[in-house]
């Protein structure tokens, strides 16, 4: 494991104050089933909740609901059955798992969800008549990456507080804290995030409630915890295995162009600390800057060999960009990660004039995109059935226009009814056959269009790594005269 | 080069639209050509002069039998007899003018005006 606590962790506390300070990295998440809410927490959630204003707030929402008087309202802030155990935790990155009953009967205090989270981290269940069940009653718990028992550094039992009308009482329920090593959240070495169960168990019955933590639950804490991972990359002044920095473009991002510019001065492990910091709060940067920063982290990863977390960073970047190649300039452990993750993508464009050509046949530029032949077919049949109704009543008009001609004051119709017919069948033919050269134009040009966006994709992410060659032009004086001198570099 | 014409040939023919259709019954009240009766005489001083009638219109008309209703406004002195042919009854002793009908239909009515009378 990762992560042994002591020297290593030393500055964590440091770390985690100045991100708290920030404010920026506090994310909860928040796993529900029939009988239990479980919320999880990184350090920096565990700081944010914290704060008393968020449930005094939450608890005056229901204020009314529930009859309470102010001096009620106040007093929760002083239900806090985990600051001991989150202070004695305090001083190394964990993960807390809170596994609270769900609500028997759920009361929207309506003041968001970080206030609802707080009333959740410290165990409070707001309820207008809750009563006990054991179904609900939350013992014994314990978390599994793949089917293994994680052990826990710390763990606890505390009654849960009840806020039912006009009163606080505790009915024997309980919730159950777990702190666990965040290296619980760790990738496989594939990059694909570990399958984690929550097993709990309530005080009547032998079999537990298993909670699976969803794979975008398990990605984020990941996450939420590089930043901190990458300031200790290379901070006992061990050198990276490989040689880095590579060749990326300087981002306008002021935070991004920072970590740039500490990538490239050699400060690896604090350039990919801050990159990844960058990432936690918006307003979102570029998304080409995205990925850069975390190629750059990623790069810093390979380096010093935390291959796990630079394989994890590239299977995000490669989701949306399957076609990311490295130069050969780049680190050979890039190269190999990205193709050991790369996702099944089409790679390569069609030459536009091909689409074009084929988009002569409605859909056919389209169906030239492997992925897009649904569409292309939608296209294909929208034409032809536009082209067949404009058809149909065509003929149509054109045989009640015949009647029309042949009136010859012999039959009832008058002719002017007959002449509407044909008019509004042959405004009808005319819009639908306006429709399908529309659809029929609209395909091509949309074919095109996105194979065109496609190939700059391409470009985009094509020998990512490369050093830009620049071109300078300088004037030089030569025994013949005057001359221009191109210097590449 | 070559491609852009054989786009540009298959769009316009994709976009061939119907053109509103010539409205030329002459039934149809609402039809834009003019009707004329003509083959009639202006006027008439003998009794028992026939002569028969025509409409004539600008595209012609329709070929075959129409249904049109002939008639006079003075029956007594001018009679319509079957499809566009009349005869001068009698001839008054003072000029008289008769109007000539063609009744299409309710809307379209074609008429003439010609005098009946010594000279």
């Amino acid at each position: 494991m990762w992560w042994l606590g002591g020297a290593r962790d030393a500055d964590f506390d440091a770390w985690r104050r100045a991100a708290a300070e920030h404010g920026r990295m506090g994310a909860s998440f928040l796993v529900h089933s029939a009988r239990y809410n479980v919320l999880v927490l990184t350090p920096m959630a565990v700081d944010l909740l914290a704060h008393d204003s968020l449930i005094v707030k939450l608890t005056r929402g229901c204020q009314l609901a529930l009859q309470l008087v102010d001096a009620d309202v106040e007093r929760t802030s002083e239900i806090g059955p985990w600051a001991a155990f989150d202070d004695a935790t305090r001083a190394r990155p964990t993960i807390a798992f809170a596994i609270m009953p769900a609500d028997p009967i759920p009361v929207d205090c309506r003041q968001g969800q970080i206030p609802r989270f707080s009333a959740i981290s410290r165990g409070v269940l707001y309820g207008v008549n809750p009563a006990y069940s054991p179904r609900y009653d939350a013992r014994r718990a314990e978390l599994r990456r793949e089917g293994v028992l994680e052990p826990a550094i710390l763990s606890g039992r505390a009654p849960v507080v009840k806020i039912g009308r006009g009163q606080y009482f505790k009915d024997g329920t309980e919730q159950l804290r777990l702190y666990l090593e965040p290296d619980v959240f760790a990738p496989d070495p594939d990059g694909r995030p570990a399958r984690l169960e929550l097993h709990v168990w309530d005080p009547v019955s032998d079999v537990p409630e298993i909670l699976p933590i969803p794979e975008e639950v398990i990605r984020a804490v990941w996450q939420q915890l590089l930043p901190w991972r990458a300031t200790l990359l290379g901070a006992g002044g061990e050198r990276p295995r490989e040689p880095i920095p590579m060749h990326l473009p300087v981002p306008r991002d002021s935070v991004f162009r920072e970590a740039h510019a500490r990538y490239q001065a050699g400060e690896f492990g604090r350039s990919a600390a801050d990159a990844l910091g960058r990432l936690t709060y918006r307003p979102m940067p570029q998304r080409s800057e995205v990925r850069d920063a975390m190629i750059q982290a990623a790069s810093v990863f390979a380096a010093y060999g935390e291959d796990q977390a630079a394989i994890a960073l590239l299977t995000d970047v490669m989701e949306v960009f399957p076609c990311l190649t490295f130069a050969p300039e780049a680190p050979a452990s890039m190269r190999s990660i990205a193709e050991s993750v790369r996702p099944m993508a089409r790679c390569t464009a069609v030459p536009l004039p091909l689409i074009a050509l084929r988009s002569l046949v409605p859909g056919g530029g389209t169906w030239t995109s492997p992925g897009r032949r649904n569409f292309a077919l939608t296209m294909l049949a929208s034409t032809a059935g536009s082209y067949l109704v404009a058809a149909g009543l065509r003929a149509y008009s054109r045989s009640e226009y015949e009647k029309y001609l042949a009136y010859d004051g012999s039959t009832n119709t008058p002719p002017e009814a007959i002449y509407d017919r044909v008019e509004l069948a042959r405004t009808l033919s005319n819009a639908a056959t306006i429709g399908a050269v529309s659809v029929w134009v609209f395909s091509a040009l949309e074919a095109l269009y996105t194979e065109h966006r496609h190939a700059r994709a391409l470009d985009e992410v094509r020998d990512v790594g490369r050093p830009r060659r620049s071109a300078r032009l300088a004037p030089v004086v030569l025994p013949r005269g005057l001359a221009l001198a191109v210097q590449l570099r | 080069m070559r491609f852009r014409y054989v786009a540009l040939l298959l769009l316009a023919g994709a976009c061939q639209l119907d053109p509103a259709p010539d409205r030329s019954n002459p039934f149809d009240p609402r039809s834009p050509y003019q009707m004329t009766m003509v083959d009639v005489p202006n006027s008439v001083s003998v009794a028992g002069t026939r002569f028969t009638a025509r409409i004539e219109r600008d595209p012609p008309m329709p070929s075959g039998p129409l249904l049109i209703a002939w008639s006079s406004s003075n029956s007594a002195l001018v009679t319509a007899l079957f499809g566009g042919e009349y005869v001068v009854s009698s001839v008054p002793p003072v000029p008289v003018q008769v109007t000539l009908l063609a009744r299409f239909n309710e809307d379209v009515i074609v008429t003439r005006v010609m005098t009946v009378g010594p000279p």
